[in-house]
């Protein structure tokens, strides 16, 4: 699943950082046993980089639009606080964040219905007090029914 | 206003936002990001009362003293000059507990004032315009004031 063509929008002149990131990722599926997708990051725990990554879209077997959200802080050594929020859109639900087995943010967004033809767009929020600028990316998926940790 | 930082910043507008020659959606056309004081603030817009600007204004970003929380909330009003106010205020918010939207209220110098509220510790968020109702189509927000306090009362 490759990178969307996004763009990143400077926004903080302090530092010259981008502090939003549009379309950072497009994710899509027409597998109707999907039920949990994992987004792995290049945020690192050892880091103290304040996030929020929005999902929107359309999940077509749902029959529902998507927009729902995660936040997290890093704070050098672990995930520190997080959060996750879905709209009343209900074409899935930001379901959980968690680090991987090297040390990197992870993402979890489940879909109840399935995933046939579902497809959105992944944005980035660094407009927080920390870590503004970073280069954030996606830079692994994964689509199944595990509702744990998948990388 | 303590260790506030907030920043008119340049407009970002997608392609094939356009409508008619004119641009009807403002990406990140104001920053706000705090570390301390009030949890309430109040931002004066350029919208006079009588502009008849009908539209909606979105702030999106994180809430992090309430616990890293996404933000997206938004506010939409008409400035109605029959009326000398602003009427039909909607504020809705998108994600619990990330930012409130409380009021749209006229400043003593006639323009519109929008109050939200969201921790202020190391939160921070943009402003985004949306002008596509055909009163003021492509009208072209701007923030001319930014206070931080405590409460809604009114500041401007």
């Amino acid at each position: 699943m490759a990178d969307f063509n996004g763009y990143r929008l400077k926004g903080y002149p302090d530092n010259g950082g981008h502090n939003v990131i549009r379309t950072l990722h497009k994710a899509f599926t027409s597998d109707s046993s999907v039920t949990y997708i994992h987004f792995k990051t290049n945020v690192p725990i050892a880091s103290y980089i304040m996030t929020m990554i929005e999902a929107v879209g359309y999940n077509y077997g749902m029959q529902a639009p998507i927009r729902c959200a995660w936040g997290f802080y890093t704070y050098g050594t672990y995930i520190v606080t997080q959060s996750v929020r879905t709209s009343a859109y209900g074409g899935m639900t930001a379901h959980g964040i968690y680090a991987s087995s090297d040390n990197y943010v992870c993402i979890r967004g489940y879909t109840s219905g399935g995933s046939y033809f579902n497809g959105f767009v992944l944005n980035g929020y660094q407009t927080a007090g920390n870590g503004r600028g970073y280069d954030l990316q996606i830079t692994a998926s994964s689509y199944g029914t595990n509702s744990g940790n998948a990388f | 206003m303590a260790n506030l930082g907030s920043y008119p910043i340049n407009v970002q507008t997608p392609s094939g936002s356009s409508g008619q020659g004119t641009n009807l959606i403002k990406l990140n056309f104001y920053y706000t990001v705090t570390y301390s004081g009030g949890d309430y603030y109040h931002y004066k817009t350029n919208i006079s009362v009588n502009s008849y600007f009908m539209g909606m204004i979105e702030f999106v970003g994180a809430n992090y003293g309430g616990g890293m929380i996404p933000i997206r909330t938004a506010v939409c009003f008409y400035a109605y000059p029959p009326s000398n106010d602003v009427i039909q205020i909607g504020l809705s918010t998108c994600y619990s507990d990330g930012m409130t939207a409380h009021r749209v209220y006229k400043s003593s110098d006639g323009y519109a004032v929008i109050v939200v509220s969201t921790s202020n510790y190391y939160s921070g968020w943009v402003l985004n315009a949306y002008t596509a109702n055909p009163t003021t189509p492509g009208f072209d927000p701007q923030i001319l004031g930014l206070t931080q306090t405590s409460s809604t009362t009114a500041v401007y």
